[in-house]
Order: C-alpha cells, then structure tokens, then sequence
C-alpha cells in the first residue's frame, strides 16, 4: 500500500494521464522480457523529462516509497519488475540531447531506443557498438543498468567500454554525475561501480556515452556445420589463432528451424546442425586474408559450406535471423526458458556436449543462439508449461546446465543480470562475504534500499549485513 | 527461468471471437520487439498502448482477471490504429491483427460502437446512403467551403482538410496506351471512398494499366469492400458486403482483381478467413483472394514501362496495409524507379502509420493527430515536395495534415505520379 | 612548500606526511610480508587496532609515500606468480604481486600481451598498475586497466576475503565489485589475485614521430587528419621539446604515434598519415623511455579536457610552465601530464584556469575544495569499507570535508 496522496502528488508532477493505478492498466507492467515472472505493481508513473523524473524520485524519497527503474521491459532477468512498489518508467525521456562529431561522443537521454542512437548518429558514419539484440527495442537506461553485451561486444566491449559519464538521480533525491569523458575522475570509479547495477543503485537521466567510426571494410560470413562440436571447435580455433572478429555467434539446428519459419528468415541451411555467423571488419587492406583464414579454420573443423555476404542486403538478412532469433523461438512451443551462462571459450566443446547430453537424459528440446566468441551461452528451452512433468524436467535441465557452467570455470550470467531469476544461483558463486561485500556497496548508494528492492543480491546476505553505512562524512 | 505463459480461458468468453483466436496469444515471448514498431505506443507512451500491452489485455479479459465492461482496459483496443506494424516487426509471428478483430468482435457483442463509427459503417453498408453521402461531399468540395474551413482550428476542421485534400489535378493527362493489350484481363476494384471522392486516380489506374498491357474489364454489382466493418468488429456486415463483391469479381471474368486502395486491398485476400465458418463460400473467397493483387504488384510484374521526366522529390509513405498487411514493399519502390528525374529521398519510420487508419481519425482524433504529427515532422526533415502513398484514407489523411498544418509537402497517389510521367513522355499535345 | 591559493575555493596543499606533526617518528616502518591471501587476511583480522598500512607493491611509484600516514607497511611482493593461464581463452590469473614484466614474458610466448603501460617501468605489479588505475598511452584504443580486469581477490580492512567477478571475459553476475577496486589505491581492501583479459599482440607494432615545429598549430592540422586513420593507432603521444630531448629524439614538440595489426593494415595507415605529415620510424623502445621519463623530485599534475580543445590547452600549458618542464598528452583522450615543481605547477594551474580543465594532482600536493556530492559518496564508501581509515591512510582522502 502506498501512502495517503502520493498518487494525486506524482499526477500534479506528471499530469493524471501518466500515472497508472486501475489493475488492468498495471498488468501491462507486471512482466518483463521474461514473462514467467508477475509481479504487480502498486502504481506506475511516466515522467515525461529530467526535471519530472528528478521531482519524482525526490517525492518517493521524502514519502519513503521503494520504486524500480523500467525502461522498455525488455530485461530477462525479472530486473525491472516491481512488487507493491512503484514503478518509474523512462521511456518517455527519450531525446538525443548532444552528438558530438569531433570527440564522438553523444548524450542521451534514458528512454533513447539503442538502435534509435546509431540512427541518429549515422549520418556522420558513426555508430553505437553495443548492439544487444533487443536493440531495436531496448533502452540505453536498460543497457546501462544492465551492463549489455551483443553480438559485436566480442571486438569492440560491452556498455561498460562505451559509457563515459552518467548523470544520475540517487534514491534519495541527490543529482550527481559520474565519470567523465577523458575517463579522468578523482576518487572511486563510481561510474564502473554504478554501470550494471540493475537499477539498484539510481536512476540514469542521461548518459555521455562512445560513438564508434564505421569500419571501412566489413565481410559476413555463413559458416554450416555438420555437428555442434564441429562448429564450437572451429570457434575455439578462431579465438586461439589470436584473430579478433567483430562478432562470432553460433545458432544450432533448431533455432535455425525457428528463425526460418519467421518473417525474419535469413536463408540459412535449415539441414545445419549449427551455423557460425562470423563477422571481420577494419581496413580494407588484409582483410581478405583474414576472411580467408578464418575460412580455412572453419573448413579444419568439418564445416560443409562457407559463404561470404554478398551485399548489404544479403548482411542484413542475416544478421536479422540472428538477433530475432530469440523471438522467433515462441513460435516453438508456448513456454520458453532462456538462460545466459559464460564458460571459458577453450571449454565450448566440452560444455556444449554437456548440455546436449543433459538435454537428452531430460527429454527436452535445447535451443542454443548465443555469443560463442565469448563464451556467452543461451541455452533456451521451449515447452509445453502445461505439462507439470516436462516442466519439472526443464527445471531439472537448467539447474543441471548452469551447474555444468559453474563446474567448467563459468559465471550465471554474461549480459542479461541476476534480476530475480539468477537469484538462487548466487551463493554457488559467491561466498557469504562476497555476497555482504555487494550489499555494502549498494547501501552506499541507497541506504534504505528503497531502490528496486529483492533484486540481485539474495536477501539473506544483506540481512547478515546489519552494520549500519558508515556515518556521512 | 520464464514459465507460465499460456492462456487458460475463462468461462466468461466461452465461444466469443477472442476465446477462439486465444491460441495466437501464447505465441507472445514477451520480447518487445514491438514497441517500436506501434505508432501509438510512440505516441502515447503507454505500454498499454502497445501491441505486447494490448495483447496482455486480451489474456486478462480471456482469463476473466480483467472485464469487457472495464472502460480503462476498452479504451486501449479502442485506440489501436489495426495498422499491424507490430505483425512485420513480431518474430513470433503472433497473429495481431486476427486478435484484435476478434477482441473488437467480442466486445461489438456487449456494447455499442460509438455513434460515429455505427453511423460511418452504416452508411458504406449501404449503396443508397453512400453514394448520397459522396455526392454531398463532391457537391461541399466543389463549393470551396471545405478549403474554408479547413483553415479552423483543427479539432472541427479536420475532416473538412482531409476533403479538401481529395480535389484532383485539373488537368487531365491523357495518352494512347503504348502497349497492345494482350496481357492478362484485370477488374478493378472501383472502391467507395476512390470512386466518390478520388474518381481521377482510377481513371488514372485503368490508363497506367492500360498502358503496360493489361485489358481491363468491368464488374458491375461491386460494393464497398467491407474492410472498416472487419476492423470495427462488425463482422457480419463485412461478411454481407464481401458475398457481393466475390459474386460480381467471378462474373467478370478477370484473372486479376486489382485495387489501388491499399486498405481494400488487404480485405480482398483476406475473404477466405472472412468467410472460413461459411461453407457455401469459403471455396469461392479463397479465389478471388487468390487472384487479387495491388496494382503496383501488376505494374511491377510488367516493369513496368518507363514514363517521361517529372522533376520532383518524392518520398515513400507505405500504406499499413500495404506493407504490413499484404507484406507488398517492393513493387511500389519498382514503379517510382520507372519515374526519372524524381529524388527519392528516405522518409524515417516510412513503414509507420499516419494515424487515418479507416474511421480511427474520425473515432480516435487526439491519438490520431498525435500520430500524424509525428509523421508530418518526418516529412518535413525528408526534404520532400511529394508524399507518395497508395490509399485513399492514407492520403486524406496526410493530405490534410500538410493542408492545415501549412507544409510545404503534397500527398500524391503513386497511380496519379505514374500517370503524370506517362503524360509527360506522350507530351503536351498527345490525345 | 608554502599553501598556495590557486583559483577560486580550490586550495594547494602540502602532502600529509610531509607536513612536520604528521611525520612519523623516523626509521622504517614495521614491515609486514604476507606470502598467501589468507595469510595477509588472517593478519589484519589479528592486527592490534591502532595499526594503519601502507600498501606496497614493489615500490616503484615515486612520492607516494609522501602522502601516506601509516605507522606499518605491508609488502606485497611476497604475493606473486602467474597461477592461471589458458592462451586459448586470453585470459592470465596472477598475483597481486607478480611484475608486468613476468607477465609480459610469458605471454609473449603464446603471442599475446596484456596491454597495460602504467607510467614507470615494466618491474612495477600487476595489483598496483590495477589499484592506482595507472593509464598510458594505450589506454587511448586499448582502454583503461578497469576494461582489462575480469575478476579479484581482495582482502578488506577486517581481514574478510571477497572475490568479485570471474575468470570470464564477460560476466555481470552481482555488483560490479571488481571496477569499484580498480583504482581504489588500496583504500577499500587489498587486491591479491587478479584475472585480466588479454589480446593477441599485433602481428606489426610500429611506432613513428612526427615533428611539430610550430606546437599547438601543427598539432591541429595533425589531429584533423588523423581522425580518419584506419586502423586507428594503438597510441598517439604528444611529447614536449624537453621529453623529446630526453628520449633521445630531436629537441622539438613531437607527436609519438603507434600502430599496431596487420602487416597491409599498418603500411596503408602509414602511407596514407604520409601524404600529410613527415613521419620517422622510431623503435618502439621510446614508449618504455618516455613512460620512465618522470623526473623522481617533480610534482605532477594531469589536465583533461575535450579532444579538440587539446591544441588549445596544450598551448596554454606550454606557455605557463617553464622551459625545462616534460610534458605530455594523450591525444585520443584530451589529457596533458606536466611534470615540473609545485611552484610551476601553481602557474600552470593558474594560466589554464580560463580553459577550465579538469585536474587532478597525482604527487607532490593536494588540492583542497569544497566536497560536492560525488565527494560524499566517495566518503561513504571509503567509510563503509575501512571505517578507521587503516589501509593507506591518506589517500583517497582529499575531499574529505
Ligand atoms: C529478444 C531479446 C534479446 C536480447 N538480447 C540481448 C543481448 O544480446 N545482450 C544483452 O545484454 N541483453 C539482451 N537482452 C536483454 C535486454 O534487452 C537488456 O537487458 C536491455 O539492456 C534491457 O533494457 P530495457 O530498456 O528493456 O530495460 P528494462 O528491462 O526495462 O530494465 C532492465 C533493468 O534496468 C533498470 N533500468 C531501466 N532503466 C533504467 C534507468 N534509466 N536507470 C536505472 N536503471 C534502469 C531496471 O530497473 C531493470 O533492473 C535481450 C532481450 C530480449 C527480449
Ligand atoms: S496494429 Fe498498429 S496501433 Fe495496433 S498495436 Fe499493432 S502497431 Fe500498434
Ligand atoms: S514482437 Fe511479438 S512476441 Fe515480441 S512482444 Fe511483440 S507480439 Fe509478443
């Protein structure tokens, strides 16, 4: 229950139209891009710009309200879901405030669509690098609480290498800004600290951040494997060989068979056991050698077929197929898991046979799309929720695969967050005073935890945590 | 993890259109890919104005969480444009124009539509009150009131902009058809709105037609397509209108049905589902869906002949139910590059709705203004002179946002351009 | 050194222990050689209250002591050796204690190399170049230490081992612990074991100097043209007449500019910055040279500004310090290190004030102004995590109202 007036406080911030409090207008806000997890919210409101969002943070701080930062919902971790709280939608703040040609950089707003940045930024042969691929839907807010990865993260870093600053609203009212653009600050980097926070430690109201010259030469290529194996061998060997792609992913058979039957279908081999999309860029000279090597590599590993994009178009294609490949996977069966696990990359084959051989004994179909150049693994399950046996046997599955993760040297997750639904896989990771370690941090930011409470970090540990912040100095 | 997401329909709906559609519900991921996509969650800022939103209604009012009497749930059907930006940007291929015609359906069945939209529908219902309804239009544009009062404010001038945006050129551009006609026979859809209010496009079609070979034919007994009942939800009266129009397109003869109104056109391939629970015509819709084509499909398959110089820079506003609808997105880019001498310069969001939609603008003006606005700023920084689009409602509504907003921008029919080229390479003295 | 007032509410003041009541009593601090993390743990669990520590890795940063009050130092070059290394992943896991030097060795093997060129010399630890955030020039394309660093070992002020991040090269499990380390100097808790990601050393490293007679003019027209190198260099570095005097090229303004990666690659982007600049290849030796230029009695002070206003400040700065000072910038970056006295350094201060360059003083002296709220948070940290300011007292201290 919110406290007496703070509905009619926040309309007179915002206008009555951008709060929200009729049940079924709070349904739309329940889920995320993970819709297995519901929440619902006590109230949503849209602040329509800095100033808005400022006053809105500064009300709940005073009325001692939790509240969660939302941005498009596309987060699949539960990160963006909000239990009888608040929750604080950004999209409405979405305009490209600065681009600046010269010192490539631009600032944003919270709300500005990822894809909507290059865009915007195009005209002067710049782009965005962090190309999560939600990107036509995700928000910079969200990737910068979420840390975001992509496709092209292999070569050029994920949003942690291309945030310079942030101006932030803390929880309890305060405005600061973190980093700055030569990467020159004095004092903790609270920007590092603060970039992947899960919307625990702030509230972005911009952010300053890289722009990446085009690259003057880029080469797409289709590599079709026979095996799963031959294709994570042949991404152990690009790796190795110390050649840096812009992007190596790999999609296996039935995720192929997904994506072709979508209104992205690309055009690959629909007979593959898997596909590796391998992406070089840089200068025109030497690149052709590269793609050359990276061929023969591929061929050494037992590929059947290695193409080459012939145009733009042809590019497009194929990189569409890949990052709607997540999408396209609800197509499968009405219910869908999906996982983000990172393994050391000489470890590709052995796991991926694991997780093969898990997904047998379970009985369940295993949808692997992923970053292989990373060693990022999505290993998706689609079923049949109605069924309580398979669903039982895909939670056995998934326990079992991220355990095989763990065991291989691995992390829980590489790009999507702990949000709530990593939340038990913590502990294998971290010790109990690793696990305190964070909650000192996040009090250091919010001291009342009022922001996006019960996420990240098992509630256990913060309670064990009863030192009271140090006193402000 | 990410578990229950399928539907589980309630008693309540039992039998209703969206408790039959409900399955396309559970195609949802969730993923957003969307968002984007919706013109009206760009223009609103409301996820419950957008298609994942809508589509989690549609799940609560078929699991009973949320009722049909609920206004604050009603209200954001009622504001979907049905343009289906969403369909061509959904990897899952969730179905979102069946679920919302359906969703319209089942609450057609427990409220009334608003007064404007029964009195719209009923006049295209029926030929008498239409054809009345279209004079008296003709007969005000012809006055040059409209123009008049399309200078008002826009909250009473719009529908009298979008009147005044429907005269034609004076000129009439005329030509001998180059080509022997000796390829396949079309009819063509005459339509209501473009035969009432925009008669010159059509001639226009027929000539450009003409001219890259096509025989023409008539089919008399053809009624108004019945695509704005279908979007309403008044399925029965879209069902009665397409009976007519498939009996007097079969007694044509043509091998082609051909439309020039993109809304129309979407309608026509869709009479097989419009008409799937009708055994006595469920074989009959799918033909004439099979053999209906936009006519810039036709011109494209044909080439279509290059025409003489018109010096304009064009861009490209795609009609929803051209692009999303009937998925057609090359022909129409086919046929402006038979056009030389235009510009055709990229309009951002081309694939967007201007917000006409049908009777939206009429039901739905502040949503659809918004929409429009946000696609009149998109013209303005494309640097175009023209607006080319290829249906009637599109144009009007676009042709009345330039109109009364003072820009400098013209919304064109692609037939008519064409056309105009084709005038212009017989030259000012062709017959 | 005498407090200066230099402009507006900021203030220059001496380094603590420099100042004569804070001075300890003389002689050599008890020193203290933990050879193991949970030795170093179980030590400060057991330390008696009043011990404070300087954190030392193999000593190598000039001055910093000066500004350390600790009554204990603890030496971590007992902590070292290179324990994980899988050349197939990139990625090394090595002690806190291990000099880059061993590292640069044995990677070099496998034709790879971590990236990371503090200023000083190669024998400084792999844990120091992390804790202090040192950045050379390749932190221009390669990034900052905080992008090499993919997981920690540390001990914290009560003796508690946290471990933060992984062996990955992506991971976002839980806070980010590991940046918050990262250029910490020590204050927040020890760093033991560190695991960094690693690139494959280019198959070409080629460094050229390019002369700018005329300084800041010449420097722009240079800048213009080089926004368009593909590839983009590793490091381009702007060293003054007295720099380049004492790496042993000619006495004028020079730009160092290094690329690195394919043979082709290389020699296009050579031939085409050619066309426009006189360029001599130098050997790649200079970077070490230039990085160990740092006169040992010097002060120094780093100005940062916007990229395209670098040929603007670095006039300014050039013009206010003495004739005998090294400077120097790194482009990409838009940051000028000036290496002079802390009188000269007022002046310096002074003369760029108009220009409004972020500063930040790295030895020598502090500079005091009024917290903001950033300050406070920094402080809320720096309590949160050493309440009794234990580890490297002195540091991280400077805004502390
Ligand atoms: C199909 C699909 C593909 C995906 N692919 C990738 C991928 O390749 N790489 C990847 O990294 N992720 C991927 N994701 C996950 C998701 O898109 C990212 O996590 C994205 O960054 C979330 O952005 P959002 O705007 O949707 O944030 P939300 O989901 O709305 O929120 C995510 C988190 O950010 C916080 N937050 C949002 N805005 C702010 C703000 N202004 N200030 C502070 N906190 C804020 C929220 O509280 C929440 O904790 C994918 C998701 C989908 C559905
Ligand atoms: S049909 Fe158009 S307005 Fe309706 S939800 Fe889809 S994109 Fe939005
Ligand atoms: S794009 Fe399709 S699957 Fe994704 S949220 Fe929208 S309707 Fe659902």
């Amino acid at each position: 229950m919110l406290p007496v007036g703070v509905e009619r406080e926040l309309a007179d911030i915002v206008g009555a139209r951008f709060v929200l409090t009729r049940p079924g207008e709070l349904l739309a806000y329940t889920a995320d891009g993970l819709p297995g997890y519901r929440h619902d919210p006590a109230l949503v409101v849209l602040p329509g710009n800095r100033e808005e969002a400022i006053a809105v943070v500064q009300l709940l701080a005073r009325r001692k309200v939790s509240f969660v930062p939302r941005g498009a919902g596309t987060g699949l971790s539960g990160g963006a879901l909000a239990d009888g709280t608040v929750v604080v939608g950004l999209n409405r703040m979405r305009r490209v405030l600065d681009i600046d040609v010269v010192n490539r950089w631009a600032v944003v707003e919270p709300g500005v669509v990822n894809a909507h940045l290059t865009r915007a930024v195009a005209p002067h042969g710049l782009h965005y690098a962090p190309d999560p691929s939600s990107q036509t839907a995700c928000t910079i807010g969200g990737n910068v609480a979420e840390n975001a990865g992509g496709p092209h993260c292999l070569k050029y870093g994920v949003t942690l290498n291309h945030v310079l600053a942030l101006t932030v609203v803390l929880a309890n009212g305060e405005v600061v800004t973190l980093g700055s653009t030569s990467g020159e600050t004095e004092g903790y980097d609270l920007l590092g600290a603060f970039i992947g926070s899960e919307g625990c430690f702030g509230v972005v109201l911009d952010a300053t951040v890289r722009l990446t010259a085009n690259p003057p030469a880029v080469r797409t290529m289709l590599a079709d494997f026979p095996s799963i194996d031959a294709a994570a061998r042949a991404t152990s060997a690009i790796i190795a060989a110390g050649l840096v792609p812009a992007a190596l992913e790999m999609m296996d058979q039935p995720t192929i068979v997904a994506v072709e039957a979508s209104i992205y279908a690309a055009g690959y081999p629909t007979d593959a056991a898997a596909v590796l999309l391998v992406e070089l860029d840089g200068p025109d000279a030497g690149i052709d050698a590269d793609v050359a090597a990276v061929e023969r590599w591929c061929r050494d590993a037992g590929a059947r077929d290695v193409r080459v994009a012939t145009n733009e178009l042809d590019r497009q294609r194929l990189w569409q197929g890949r990052k709607k490949a997540f999408g396209a996977m609800g197509r499968v069966s009405s219910h869908l898991v999906v996982q983000d696990a990172v393994i050391p990359r000489t470890r590709l084959p052995e796991v991926l046979g694991e997780i093969g051989r898990i997904g047998r004994e379970e009985a369940v179909t295993v949808c692997n799309v992923f970053h292989a150049g990373d060693g990022n693994l999505h290993p998706n399950i689609p079923y049949n929720g109605n069924d309580p046996g398979e669903a039982a046997r895909v939670e056995r599955a998934m326990v079992r695969i991220m355990d095989a993760c763990i065991a291989a040297g691995g992390s829980v997750t590489g790009e999507h967050g702990i949000g709530i639904d990593k939340l038990p896989y913590m502990p294998k990771l971290f010790s109990e005073a690793s696990l305190a370690a964070m909650c000192r941090l996040r009090d250091c930011f919010d001291p009342e935890r009022r922001l996006n409470p019960g996420k990240v970090v098992p509630v256990r540990s913060c309670k064990e945590w009863t030192m009271a912040p140090a006193a402000r100095a | 993890m990410h578990a229950p997401n399928a539907t589980t329909p309630s008693a309540a709906l039992a039998g209703t259109p969206l408790a039959r559609a409900g399955a396309g519900l559970d195609l949802c991921v969730h993923c957003g890919f969307c968002l984007q996509a919706c013109p009206t969650y760009l223009a609103l800022d409301d996820e419950n104005d957008s298609p994942r939103g809508r589509l989690v209604l549609m799940r609560g009012l078929l699991q009973g969480d949320l009722q049909l009497t609920d206004e604050s749930v009603t209200t954001h059907f009622d504001r979907c444009l049905g343009c289906r930006g969403c369909e061509t940007a959904c990897p899952s291929g969730v179905p979102y124009g069946t679920l919302i015609e359906a969703t319209r359906a089942t609450l057609a069945q427990r409220r009334p539509l608003p007064a404007v939209a029964r009195f719209l529908l009923r006049v295209f219902r029926h030929p008498r009150l239409l054809t009345l309804a279209l004079a008296v239009a003709r007969a005000a544009r012809w006055t040059g009131v409209p123009a008049l009062l399309a200078r008002l404010p826009r909250d009473v001038s719009f529908p009298f902009a979008m009147l005044e945006s429907t005269r034609g050129r004076d000129a009439k551009p005329s030509y001998a058809p180059a080509a022997v006609a000796e390829g396949p026979r079309v009819a063509l859809l005459t339509g209501c709105v473009m035969e009432g209010l925009c008669a010159t496009t059509n001639r226009a079609t027929e000539r450009v037609l003409a001219h890259n070979g096509y025989q023409l034919v008539d089919a008399p007994g053809q009624r108004c397509c019945g695509a704005l009942h279908a979007h309403a939800g008044d399925v029965p009266a879209a069902q009665e209108l397409a009976r007519a129009n498939i009996a007097a397109f079969e007694r044509s003869g043509a091998d082609f049905v051909v439309t020039n109104a993109a809304g129309c056109g979407s309608i026509l391939k869709e009479y097989e589902h419009l008409l799937a629970d009708d055994p006595a015509w469920r074989e009959r819709a799918k033909g004439i869906a099979a053999r209906s084509r936009d006519v810039s499909e036709l011109l494209a398959a044909r080439g279509p002949r290059r025409g003489g110089p018109v010096h304009a820079t064009v861009a490209w506003d795609a009609p929803c139910h051209l692009q999303h609808a009937q998925r057609v997105v090359q022909p129409p880019l086919a046929v402006l590059g038979a056009i030389p001498g235009l510009r055709v310069v990229p309009l951002v969001d081309s694939d967007q709705c201007c917000g006409s939609a049908g009777i939206y603008n009429l039901v739905e003006p502040d949503t659809s203004h918004r929409v429009l606005d946000t696609k009149l700023a998109r013209i303005d920084a494309s640097g175009a002179d023209l607006v080319v689009s290829s249906n009637p409602g599109c144009l009007m509504q676009l042709g009345a946002g330039l109109l009364s907003g003072g820009h400098r921008a013209r919304a064109v029919h692609l037939v008519d351009l064409l056309d105009a080229s084709y005038a212009a390479e017989a030259g000012p003295h062709a017959t | 050194m005498r407090d200066s007032a230099t402009s507006g509410d900021t203030v220059m003041m001496p380094d603590a222990a420099l100042s004569p009541k804070l001075k300890s009593g003389g002689g050599p601090l008890p020193h203290l050689r933990p050879r193991s993390t949970e030795e170093l743990a179980e030590l400060l669990r057991h330390a008696p209250p009043t011990s404070t520590y300087r954190i030392v890795g193999a000593g190598s940063w000039p001055g910093i002591a000066d500004r350390i009050t600790a009554n204990s130092l603890i030496d971590l070059s007992g902590l070292h050796g290179i324990t994980e290394y899988v050349p197939g992943d990139l990625t090394l896991t090595a002690r806190a204690g291990t000099p880059l030097s061993v590292i640069a060795a044995t990677t070099a093997a496998h034709g790879q190399w971590l990236p990371l060129d503090p200023w000083g010399a190669d024998d400084g630890t792999l844990g120091a170049t992390l804790a202090t955030a040192s950045a050379g020039p390749l932190s221009a394309s390669i990034g900052l230490p905080r992008d090499a660093a993919l997981g920690i070992t540390v001990v914290d002020a009560a003796g508690t081992i946290v471990t933060a991040g992984g062996r990955v090269v992506k991971n976002v499990a839980g806070f980010d612990l590991v940046r918050l380390h990262v250029g910490a100097w020590g204050t927040l808790g020890i760093l033991c074991e560190v695991t960094v990601r690693l690139r494959p050393m280019p198959a070409a490293d080629r460094t050229f100097a390019i002369a700018l007679p005329r300084g800041a003019r010449d420097l722009a027209t240079l800048l213009s043209t080089m926004q368009r190198s593909s590839p983009a260099p590793l490091a381009t570095e702007l060293v003054n007449a007295p720099l380049a005097a004492a790496m042993g090229l000619p006495a004028v303004d020079t730009a160092c500019v290094r690329w690195g990666g394919a043979a082709a690659a290389v020699m296009a982007a050579v031939d085409d910055l050619a066309r426009t600049a006189h360029l001599v290849e130098i050997p790649t030796s200079a970077w070490a040279m230039l990085r160990s230029s740092e006169p040992h009695d010097a002060t120094v002070v780093r100005y940062s500004t916007r990229p395209s206003e670098l040929p603007v400040l670095w006039h300014a700065i050039t013009h206010a310090a003495p004739s005998d000072a090294r400077l120097h910038a790194t482009v990409a970056r838009g940051v000028v290190r000036v290496m002079a006295s802390a009188e000269h350094q007022a002046q310096v201060i002074a003369a760029t004030a108009p220009r409004q360059p972020a500063i930040i003083v790295e030895r020598g002296f502090q500079l005091r102004r009024p917290p903001t709220a950033v300050d406070r948070l920094n402080q809320t940290i720096r309590g949160a995590h050493d309440p009794a300011r234990r580890l490297n007292p002195g540091l991280m201290d400077h805004a502390r109202a």
